[in-house]
């Protein structure tokens, strides 16, 4: 599987922060609430996670703009 | 084909000044959102909560007005030379123009800073909604008056050079860039008549003591047949954006120009006779006219849906000539290493969610729930605060070299910020939705009433103010970068090599193809005053018979009482 450019990384990385920080609300809007001291502690460690393996399980092809798609086109 | 800087540097100039009038009012209008943001919030107060307001009005005047028609204005002097091929027919009006336009800034501008001193009673604390009972300093009103004049000005500017090229290619289509901007000025036309009248006949006469009272009511009514449309005046710029330059950008081209040009028709037509879905609240406004507004409203959905549709095949199509595949693969070919690409591109998104939400807005009985809360600013953080603001602030990326002959400092910086921007309003405009669910109000310093406390299924309230003083602080970062990234690439501090000109490539589905009745713009302003004339004739007849001119039943209101009875004898 092709690694996204750094470009494509760091929106991913913008979607997964608004997404974890919004999923607490939502959480709370069904009911399940977790607090704070835990819930983003954990979201934390589970972007840091995604971020890892995506880094160690994927191809790096990208070319230094952060441009995947040019580095194999 | 050189660069629009080196091909027209008169018009560059203007467009220049104009863009550069624009930032300034940005960075001071996006400074006083932080502090509101801070403020309200209860994290960081350094005014007190009387001073909020004139905050809230530099805030909001300096955004919204100044920041968005000054950047419009500029884009629009480009789109006009650049697709006729033509400059100014006289550049001393286009000077005329910009000229008024920056003085009206200046005059409404000083009337509000003087609400920041006890050195002089001078202030307009009036808010962006500037409508009575609340009352301005006149100098604040004249302001606006010649504002708009100056926008006035410019549009008579481009109109000349269209006329004049028209006579030059008997038989040519109009370019798809000049068509979008004389349809976007004659609903602009159409719009300000109701602010104009407004301001001149209504709230100038008051705040000078020429009349004792105004009718309330009636300039909130004539605000809003302006201050709807307003909205799609900050964003027909950014459709024309999205229209063409982010397929470009993407790699591809415009998938269709009818269609293009049937969205911007379809926005001349119905933008204005909306304004009353503003004042679903308003007592003295017959549930049936506001009923009408909701209606025309919800036929707006279709210029916004036909250009989603529009703008994603256009990206799709750009996407797939850069070796994309796939249902949704497609996505990860475009170039997201461009700020101006990314940025326009998550302002659509965002553009997207904020139309769901206007949806409940402009629903009548889904607005008694939302009306004057904090959800309501939300969405117009989405709309002008992200589609109309970041789409801006991304195009300038692929702007400003072209009129000023300078290559961007960097775009990775431009890529953090337009991101930044982007993460920073998700967190702010969506809390300020959801305490807006809670019962929060808006246009308040202080939301915290004594003993309530806005208690709320959604989430607690605690957090939620969190999220929008974080969003507010990242949206600070994110406009201090783009000022610093505008100053380092105007005076080209880095040094970079000349940019290359750019050439936005034809439709893929062209003019020919867009039936003739579209460019009839005589017939589309026709439709468009009356659908004004059916829409505010009989609720503006009632409102003045009902309260007369001035607030106080009269003579007047009398004449206007019986035009009122015979023309509902004629419909009967």
């Amino acid at each position: 599987m092709r690694r996204p450019g750094w470009a494509g990384l760091f929106v991913l990385f913008a979607f997964v922060v608004v997404f974890a920080v919004e999923f607490h609300t939502l959480l709370g809007m069904l009911g399940v609430e977790v607090a704070a001291q835990v819930y983003f502690p954990a979201a934390a460690a589970a972007v840091i996670a995604l971020f890892a393996a995506i880094m160690l399980f994927t191809d790096d092809e990208a070319d230094e703009d952060g441009d995947a798609q040019a580095a194999t086109s | 084909m050189g660069l629009f800087v080196d091909e027209h540097p008169d018009e560059a100039f203007i467009v220049r000044a104009a863009l550069m009038s624009s930032f300034i009012a940005l960075l001071v209008g996006g400074l006083m959102g932080t502090i509101q943001a801070l403020h309200r919030t209860g994290f960081v107060q350094v005014i007190d909560n009387s001073t909020y307001y004139t905050v809230l009005t530099l805030h909001g005047v300096s955004l919204v007005i100044l920041f968005a028609i000054f950047f419009l204005v500029g884009f629009f002097q480009w789109a006009i030379t650049d697709s006729l091929g033509r400059g100014a027919v006289d550049p001393r009006l286009t000077k005329a123009w910009y000229g008024l336009m920056t003085l009206g800034s200046l005059m409404a501008g000083i009337a509000i800073l003087g609400g920041f001193t006890d050195i002089t009673s001078m202030s307009a604390d009036v808010l962006f909604t500037f409508y009575a009972p609340l009352e301005a300093h006149p100098l604040f009103y004249a302001g606006l008056a010649v504002f708009i004049v100056g926008t006035w000005l410019a549009g008579v500017d481009w109109f000349r050079s269209w006329w004049l090229w028209r006579k030059a290619n008997p038989g040519e289509r109009t370019p798809l860039r000049t068509f979008m901007v004389l349809t976007t000025m004659l609903m602009w036309y159409l719009a300000t008549t109701g602010v104009a009248i407004a301001v001149i006949f209504f709230l100038l006469p008051w705040s000078l003591g020429l009349v004792d009272s105004v009718n309330a009511l009636l300039t909130r009514t004539l605000f809003w047949f302006f201050g709807h449309p307003v909205v799609y005046f900050w964003l027909m710029p950014v459709y024309m954006m999205w229209y063409v330059i982010l397929p470009k950008l993407a790699g591809g081209r415009l998938f269709s120009d009818p269609l293009a040009r049937i969205v911007f028709v379809l926005f001349l037509v119905l933008s204005v006779p909306t304004g009353i879905h503003h004042q679903y609240l308003d007592p003295g406004i017959a549930e049936g006219f506001k009923f009408l507004a909701m209606s025309n409203t919800m036929f707006l959905l279709l210029p916004s849906l036909l250009t989603a549709f529009t703008v994603v095949a256009s990206i799709e199509h750009g996407a797939r000539q850069r070796g994309g595949t796939g249902y949704f693969r497609w996505l990860t070919a475009l170039p997201w290493n461009k700020p101006a690409f990314t940025g326009m591109a998550l302002a659509g998104l965002m553009f997207a969610a904020a139309g769901f939400s206007g949806m409940v807005n402009a629903g009548m009985n889904l607005n008694y729930l939302v009306h004057n809360t904090m959800w309501v600013v939300g969405h117009f953080h989405l709309t002008v605060g992200t589609a109309v603001a970041l789409t801006f602030m991304a195009v300038t990326y692929w702007f400003l070299p072209e009129i000023t002959g300078n290559s961007v400092f960097s775009e990775r910086l431009g890529l953090v910020q337009v991101v930044t921007w982007f993460v920073g309003m998700v967190l702010m405009a969506n809390a300020m939705h959801r305490v807006g669910l809670g019962g929060e109000p808006r246009r308040t310093a202080d939301p915290f009433y004594e003993g309530v406390t806005f208690d709320t299924a959604l989430g607690s309230i605690g957090e939620l103010h969190l999220q929008i003083a974080l969003g507010g602080l990242l949206l600070t970062v994110s406009l201090l970068l783009f000022m610093a990234h505008v100053f380092l690439t105007w005076f080209d501090v880095a040094s970079r090599p000349a940019p290359k000109p750019e050439t936005l490539p034809p439709a893929l589905s062209g003019p020919e193809h867009a039936p003739a009745v579209l460019g009839n713009l005589r017939l589309w302003t026709g439709i468009a005053i009356a659908l004004i004339v059916l829409t505010y004739t009989l609720p503006i007849a009632a409102i003045v018979s009902g309260n007369g001119l001035f607030g106080n039943a009269g003579v007047l209101a009398w004449g206007v009482e019986t035009l009122v009875s015979l023309t509902a004898g004629v419909v009967g």
